[in-house]
């Protein structure tokens, strides 16, 4: 088969124009929205709703770094402060990021990688939305009637006796956490079920790998959040003793119940975001993924030695030292999968057609903050290197480089990327850009200083500090403004281009998998006009 | 450029940029310390075979015109692969193995070295010197050691979990209530070095300071003295001594060696009993915790069930304090 060099058409059967209706315009009115079963609607609702809450975390970690501007006390109390670092990180990880790509991106793009109508079970989808939002309310409600102060991570015996909504919070958790099980559980029998014609394994997009390994995950981890959280609300609300050794409970039992869910959990957070970073890299380099199989396997391994780890967080908690061997041991196993992967994609844009488009610019910060996460969390693998630098502002920036340089990355590259796919509509390039880079530098401004603060000994969760550590404090504060306000360019950009954004072709971006090639833009309420059929892999660009 | 320097110094914190640690003044840092450099350079260079390809590549690949095709297709490469895989994975053993080495010199504190008490609570730290009969305790409470000599903290918390943390020692344990923790070191630097309380407590979690003073041995020994003359507090083995008789204790067991109805507390410290249940235990601190919260658990053969219990009648402190009254009774 000859190609011209100039240009490489992509066919779509379907030109839309303004003949026939999307799934945003194919049926009108609230109903039409609040009883859709359509995986795009959902995705879209999951969307809107999710960055909702990411603003409204994002306002209480800007309280925080405001009150953290001077040493002593600036805006508020201490238990306030207690409180917002709390919903700060408790409304992030189980309202934005747990949920975040699956339920958005995920619910959206999965099936129309796939060649399929929608997901294997609609209507459990629209009820895992359903409950997301019931667990939304129940954590508002939390929230104005006392709130919480436990930190995201409730250790007993402290979220045992302290003030506060601790049982509805916990409560608003359980229920989310059956929201993340059945939208696991639906992507896998999609993932099973669902492919097209021609579509084996080896030929499906490693999106759908990256989405496939994390749902394996949501399943069998999130009952064991449950089930500790259920327990913490029953010793505090009947006094029974699991946990508080006055009751002839042990305290450490609640950490390792805890972190068996929320290690994996941190996986269920990043591997959907590396599945981006597959398809977005493949695609503005116009060049087929380096190592394919690799990628895809690392994720299943990830998945898999993501269960074994939990003990990592516990180094100094008096777990046995036996115990703390094992855990460095096998931490260190899972990081080599992860570096493999950022090889891989370096390769794969090595001599490959670059295009520096808004979702490559969001890529390339993943590249660059996910390795330094990633290599920060190689110090904290090292048993002695973790008990000096545990419950420090090292533990604090390793983990928002890898959550938010890594995972939130991902996702805005994402949202960029399938932007024409569920609005019709292309953003404006300049200020993506400008967003990107703004989100960038304040990022780095924010959290690359706490690296040394917490290497230097600043304490975690704590409302007053040291003189000492005043003038990296300020540099942070200052970061994260600029951080917040690149994000709400980000936005901006974003809702502008639904109002005034040129009308998007079908495939901007030359991709090569289903969701470009067979959909117009926005998509069809039935995403296919044909069932479309795979005869190759997804990233034969050469052929 | 002393002006210069000056103006970097109020705005820059400058020490800083040059330094990822601060002063290690323990034996420990001297171990840990080589550690953690070479993770730092280790990711400094792995960080620089990421970045300097991705953006050399942003530059040379650049498309530059609509359409351009990539410049080959090309999806393996066995040797890079290899490199890759395997390279990271030894240099990920080497971390382990001298991690691991550093962990276990942390949990396995010298036989001669000296035992502190260390008690949490909300929101401060009280220590006690069983040796020298004194008892420090408060937010910012100054901890006197003296220098070179190995220092073993016995800790436990009074209500919630808290964490000694002493970042220029590079050591740390959690203060678990309901169990004891240890921690060692031995400094080599005289001087004062901040202790943080760095698991979240509540309201005054960052309130909960104290210092360790390490002072030469004729400065520690003065400085013993000024506490003996502060009223800091009954020191243990004078508070054990006291509940001994308020509590009821001289009831049941005797300090002479004669048997009443518990065992006599001379020479108990560190005997091995037998069980009912033919187990055997030997009698240290975590023994006479149980038997003051549980007593009619793994009781002691040939004697009965009949201890009541003290639970939520004494304090850490005061437990403390009946412990290193039974070890004084040799």
């Amino acid at each position: 088969m000859s190609h011209t060099i100039e240009s490489i058409e992509f066919e779509s059967s379907i030109e839309q124009e303004n003949a026939e209706p999307n799934y945003l315009t194919a049926s009108k009115g609230l109903k039409s929205w609040m009883f859709t079963l359509d995986h795009k609607r959902i995705g879209l609702m999951y969307l809107i709703s999710i960055f909702t809450f990411f603003f409204v975390a994002g306002i209480f970690a800007l309280l925080v770094r405001t009150e953290l501007w001077r040493p002593t006390k600036l805006l508020m109390e201490a238990k306030t402060y207690n409180q917002f670092f709390t919903l700060h990180g408790a409304i992030m990880v189980f309202l934005v990021i747990v949920p975040g790509i699956p339920a958005s991106l995920g619910n959206f793009a999965l099936p129309l990688q796939l060649g399929a109508k929608d997901v294997a079970f609609p209507r459990l989808n629209l009820t895992s939305y359903y409950i997301y939002v019931i667990g939304a309310f129940f954590a508002l409600f939390a929230i104005i009637n006392g709130a919480i102060d436990t930190g995201w991570t409730f250790y007993a015996p402290y979220s045992l006796n302290t003030g506060g909504s601790v049982i509805l919070m916990v409560t608003a958790v359980f229920i989310l956490g059956f929201s993340s099980i059945f939208t696991g559980l639906n992507f896998i029998v999609t993932v099973h079920k669902l492919r097209a014609p021609g579509m084996t394994w080896f030929r499906m997009p490693l999106f759908v790998w990256g989405m496939y390994a994390t749902s394996i995950i949501q399943v069998m981890a999130t009952p064991v959040l449950a089930i500790t959280l259920a327990l913490l609300a029953i010793e505090r609300g009947l006094g029974i003793g699991i946990f508080d050794p006055i009751l002839g409970g042990d305290p450490v039992l609640f950490q390792h119940f805890f972190w068996f869910y929320s290690h994996p959990a941190v996986y269920i957070m990043i591997l959907p975001g590396m599945a981006i970073i597959s398809e977005l890299i493949t695609t503005f380099s116009q060049k087929k993924i380096f190592g394919y199989r690799l990628i895809a396997f690392s994720s299943i391994a990830i998945a898999v030695i993501s269960f074994l780890v939990w003990g990592h967080h516990m180094f100094v908690s008096g777990q046995s030292e036996l115990a703390g061997m094992v855990f460095s041991a096998l931490t260190f196993l899972v990081a080599v999968p992860s570096g493999i992967k950022i090889f891989n994609w370096i390769s794969t844009m090595h001599k490959g057609s670059i295009s520096l488009k808004t979702p490559m610019l969001w890529a390339l910060s993943f590249l660059f903050l996910f390795s330094i996460g990633g290599l920060t969390g190689v110090f904290l693998a090292v048993l002695s290197i973790d008990v000096h630098l545990h419950d420090t502002y090292f533990v604090v920036a390793h983990f928002h480089y890898v959550m938010v340089g890594g995972t939130m990355m991902a996702f805005v590259g994402g949202i960029y990327y399938w932007w024409p796919k569920m609005t019709g509509k292309m953003y404006s390039e300049k200020w993506g850009a400008i967003a990107a880079i703004l989100v960038f530098l304040g990022f780095n401004l924010t959290f690359f200083v706490q690296f040394l603060m917490g290497s230097h000994g600043m304490p975690r969760r704590y409302y007053n500090y040291l003189e000492q550590f005043r003038t990296m404090h300020q540099f942070s504060t200052v970061g994260s403004y600029l951080l917040g306000f690149g994000f709400f360019l980000v936005l901006l950009n974003l809702l502008h281009s639904v109002a005034r954004g040129e009308r998007a072709p079908a495939n901007p971006w030359h991709a090569l998998t289903l969701d470009f090639t067979q959909t117009s833009s926005p998509v069809i309420e039935h995403n296919f006009h044909h069932q479309p059929t795979v005869h190759t892999g997804p990233y034969e660009y050469g052929e | 450029m002393d002006n210069i320097k000056k103006l970097m110094e109020m705005v820059l914190p400058v020490d800083w940029m040059f330094s990822l640690l601060p002063v290690g003044a323990s034996t420990q840092s001297i171990d840990v310390d080589p550690l953690f450099h070479f993770v730092y350079w280790f990711s400094i260079v792995v960080f620089m075979f990421v970045i300097i390809p991705m953006t050399w590549f942003c530059f040379r690949y650049r498309r530059r015109s609509e359409g351009q095709r990539a410049l080959t297709q090309k999806d393996h490469n066995q040797l890079l692969e290899v490199t890759w895989s395997v390279g990271p994975l030894i240099f990920m053993a080497i971390f382990f193995v001298w991690g691991f080495y550093g962990f276990l010199n942390l949990y396995l504190p010298p036989l001669e070295s000296k035992e502190l008490k260390v008690i949490g609570q909300k929101w401060m730290w009280t220590v006690q010197y069983p040796d020298e009969e004194i008892s420090v305790s408060g937010q910012g409470v100054v901890i006197g050691v003296p220098l070179g000599k190995p220092i073993r903290l016995l800790m436990s918390s009074q209500d919630v979990i808290h964490s000694f943390f002493v970042p220029n020692f590079r050591v740390k344990q959690d203060v678990v209530p309901g169990k004891y923790s240890t921690l060692w070191f031995e400094s080599n630097k005289i001087g004062e070095f901040p202790v943080f309380c760095t698991e979240f407590c509540g309201d005054q979690h960052s309130a909960m300071l104290a210092k360790i003073k390490v002072m030469s041995p004729d400065d520690y020994k003065k400085w013993v003295t000024e506490q003996k003359e502060k009223d800091q507090g009954l020191p243990p083995v004078k508070l054990g001594e006291k509940l001994y008789h308020n509590k009821g204790c001289n009831a049941c067991h005797s300090v002479d060696g004669s048997r009443v109805i518990g065992p006599t507390f001379k020479g108990l410290w560190g005997k091995s009993e037998q069980l009912t249940d033919g187990k055997s235990v030997t009698v240290d601190a975590e023994r006479i915790h149980q038997k003051l919260m549980e007593p009619t658990k793994d009781v002691t053969a040939g004697y009965v069930p009949v201890m009541p219990s003290f639970k939520g009648q004494l304090s850490e402190i005061e437990i403390s304090g009946i412990v290193e009254f039974i070890k004084s009774l040799k």
